[in-house]
């Protein structure tokens, strides 16, 4: 791969990201896998975006501000996958959520049960490419 | 159009803990779409994405979809109108008797909210002056709790 991206243009790319999913965003924790489209498996449970917008870009990495945990979980299940809506409810994102950290967002413990709080101990990063990933 | 709809957050119409299902906002395609998701779905198998979770109900809107449309409080208001009409159908059985206890977890979670966010460092700098100034310290919080709702 030869595209080489600066760490300018990395930052400007992931600016849009954090503006897309905005304030107060919703980031639902749900069981089995996504799907490219929302509503897949069961809620689990419902994290909330920061108040003040989703986060940071520095230097091509998107670094999330403090996201609120859910006090109550709304079912038991494993979970699977996550899905990101805007606060209003509007559809964004979603990706696996596992223990594996491979790909997606990690969980440090998949097997959550009524009424726990679930809760995200450190910001969400997604960090810009340098070239196209390909 | 009912005043009391902003076009901002999706409680404005609909909690998903009162109810059997969820509303999803599709904006992707062509047009906005609203569907509702039921809140337990079986795992499709990835294998077979024909056993996608479809959803219960939807309702196109006729509202092109534009780039950067999601905030789009216009848009979202008229969503939002037609997903009161349909929320009673899908209200838990016992949702008289859970509405006040959701109301505790919301007020919960609000009160965490604000404090990761920095009301709780203001509000506690708004109490140490308050005491300062000599207001008893269960006045001083009760003023911030008030000043919250």
């Amino acid at each position: 791969m030869t595209i080489r991206r600066t760490d300018a243009l990395r930052n400007a790319t992931m600016t849009p990201l954090g503006t897309q999913r905005g304030a107060s965003a919703q980031i639902q924790v749900r069981s089995g896998p996504n799907a490219g489209v929302g509503g897949q498996g069961t809620l689990l449970a419902q994290l909330t975006g920061n108040a003040a917008g989703w986060g940071t870009a520095v230097n091509g990495v998107l670094t999330s501000s403090a996201i609120t945990s859910d006090q109550s979980a709304d079912a038991a299940g494993t979970v699977g996958h996550y899905q990101i809506n805007t606060q209003a409810g509007v559809f964004l994102e979603s990706g696996l959520l596992d223990t594996a950290g491979t790909d997606g967002a990690t969980i440090d413990n998949p097997s959550i049960v009524v009424g726990q709080v679930v809760q995200i101990s450190s910001p969400w990063i997604n960090t810009e490419a340098y070239d196209d990933g390909i | 159009m009912s005043a009391d709809i902003v076009g901002k957050d999706i409680l404005e119409v609909w909690d998903y803990r009162l109810s059997t299902a969820y509303p999803i906002i599709n904006n992707s395609g062509p047009e906005w779409i609203v569907e509702i998701h039921a809140k337990s779905a079986p795992d499709y198998d990835p294998e077979n994405p024909d056993d996608f979770a479809k959803p219960l109900e939807v309702f196109k809107t006729g509202i092109v979809s534009a780039n950067g449309d999601s905030f789009d409080a216009e848009k979202v208001k008229i969503c939002y109108e037609w997903l009161k009409t349909v929320r009673d159908k899908y209200s838990l059985d016992n949702i008289d008797e859970l509405k006040p206890l959701v109301k505790d977890v919301r007020a919960s979670q609000e009160r965490l909210h604000a404090a990761l966010n920095g009301r709780g460092r203001r509000d506690a700098n708004i109490i140490k002056a308050a005491v300062t100034e000599g207001v008893d310290v269960t006045d001083a919080v009760a003023m911030v709790d008030g000043g919250a709702q």
